[in-house]
């Protein structure tokens, strides 16, 4: 900041300048002192890339929800199956109670945000042309309006996050309205099997015990 | 009505401001804002829930808090020094892509930290180049009598070229490894460090509980003058898991 303020004082000097001085200082250094702490690491691979760019571009709190559901069905009943602090039965209704949740509440999460998004396009939609009637202008309710010249870019990454904070506000229904009840079905289908389950390796045991 | 609207236009703007550039702040934000909603949904579910009784509230509640401060906790702490360093993997040229390391070799840009250097951050050098030829155009427009056409071309089009490898070249790239950051660090922390705090406190809870039910039932039986406490109005380890189990979405709570 301090170098802005110095280069509009002395306008002179600067003006002769061609290239950056904080450029030139740096290809300096990059010609002169090759010896670098960290060696970087290169990717190459355009396809890996072009992948990572894309998350940044395409990805979405919708997307996000449905990762960390696959991944926490992954997971999470192993934690519960195998917890040494608890006793059998517990270790099964608390399994069962996680997978209904995890079930009931990704599904839930994942079209509460995909719809909110796609809501959220729709009135957010850069040069939209005016509609007549009550409703006009819907197509620009969530645009700000004193923004000059946001780009495509940046008005999809803004959609995104409007739609997102949307998604929470009916998250705030859905979770009383359809995933508390849903998990609570889950809850038991998967109790009930649980429960057979145990019922039936109690009963092996007791016969392999007799013979 | 005039104000109601310039708060919803500040409000747009600010978060136009905040997440028209960067998709992980974003998911960290609504992240942690959809934790701590979820928390106050289940404490306010058990406030309003007139089948638990005020001693079962007492327990419940306090419950209810200190899980939702660990889960918020962990979530946003975890998730943001994931986030942060993915960031900077990008920013020091850690990981760098053969047309940022192009870029930065051609026009000067520090990609590699020297020793007894700070370690270089490639996104604000280029900002700092950009801010650099905007400075010197507007002193060059400003002295009319020295005008120079070629330098004043010359310098815009430098402008063009450093705005245009940020927004399609270097932003795309950094902005994709924090998102990659952010769903690391929330996979950790929610699915991961979570259920295994979440257990522990709710085992330490359980075995609170059932110690508790014990040590009344032996004074129950030991001391012939001690009221007797209806059975209704006792907290025990079955009332625990029912109530914990309707009231409550915790899933390692029983």
């Amino acid at each position: 900041m301090n170098a802005v303020v110095n280069r509009i004082n002395t306008p002179a000097k600067n003006i002769q300048r061609d290239i950056p001085s904080r450029a030139s200082q740096n290809r300096q250094h990059i010609s002169i002192s090759p010896t670098f702490g960290g060696t970087p690491i290169e990717i190459k691979s355009k396809k890996l890339i072009d992948n990572i760019e894309k998350m940044s571009k395409d990805f979405t709190s919708a997307h996000n929800r449905l990762i960390l559901g696959v991944t926490a069905l992954a997971s999470q009943p192993f934690f519960d199956l195998y917890n040494n602090d608890v006793d059998e039965k517990t270790r099964a209704v608390s399994c069962a109670r996680t997978l209904g949740k995890i079930i009931a509440g990704t599904t839930v999460g994942v079209l509460v945000r995909h719809f909110s998004i796609k809501a959220s396009e729709k009135l957010c939609e850069k040069g939209a042309k005016e509609v007549k009637g009550f409703f006009k202008n819907y197509k620009k309710w969530l645009l700000p309006k004193t923004v000059t010249e946001p780009t495509d870019k940046e008005i999809k990454k803004y959609q995104k996050a409007v739609g997102t904070f949307l998604g929470l506000g009916v998250s705030l229904f859905t979770n009383f309205l359809i995933d508390a009840p849903l998990t609570t079905y889950l809850t038991n289908v998967f109790n009930k099997g649980f429960q057979k389950k145990t019922d039936l390796s109690t009963q092996q045991q007791i016969e392999g015990g007799k013979k | 009505m005039t104000s109601s609207i310039n708060v919803f236009e500040k409000l747009k703007i600010s978060m136009f401001k905040t997440y028209s550039h960067d998709a992980g702040k974003m998911l960290l934000h609504t992240g942690t804002i959809g934790w701590i909603l979820s928390a106050a949904a289940q404490i306010f579910g058990i406030v309003n829930n007139d089948k638990v009784s005020k001693e079962q509230k007492k327990f419940l509640i306090p419950q209810e808090m200190a899980d939702a401060a660990v889960n918020i906790l962990a979530f946003y702490m975890v998730t943001n020094s994931i986030q942060n360093i993915a960031k900077k993997l990008a920013s020091s040229g850690k990981l760098i892509t053969p047309a940022i390391k192009e870029f930065c070799i051609k026009n000067g840009i520090k990609f590699e930290k020297i020793k007894g250097e700070e370690t270089p951050n490639i996104g604000k050098m280029i900002i700092d180049e950009v801010k650099d030829f905007e400075s010197t155009l507007k002193v060059n427009e400003k002295e009319i009598l020295q005008i120079d056409s070629l330098k004043t071309d010359k310098l815009k089009k430098e402008i063009n070229k450093f705005n245009e490898f940020y927004d399609k070249t270097y932003e795309p790239f950094e902005g994709g490894l924090k998102v990659i950051g952010n769903l690391l660090g929330a996979i950790i922390s929610c699915n991961i460090i979570t259920p295994i705090l979440r257990n522990k406190f709710a085992a330490a809870k359980q075995k609170q509980s059932i110690a508790q039910d014990k040590m009344q039932a032996q004074n129950d039986s030991l001391s012939p003058y001690t009221p007797v406490v209806p059975m209704q109005n006792r907290f025990g380890i079955d009332d625990y898991r029912s109530k914990v189990m309707n009231v409550s979405s915790g899933s390692m709570k029983v």
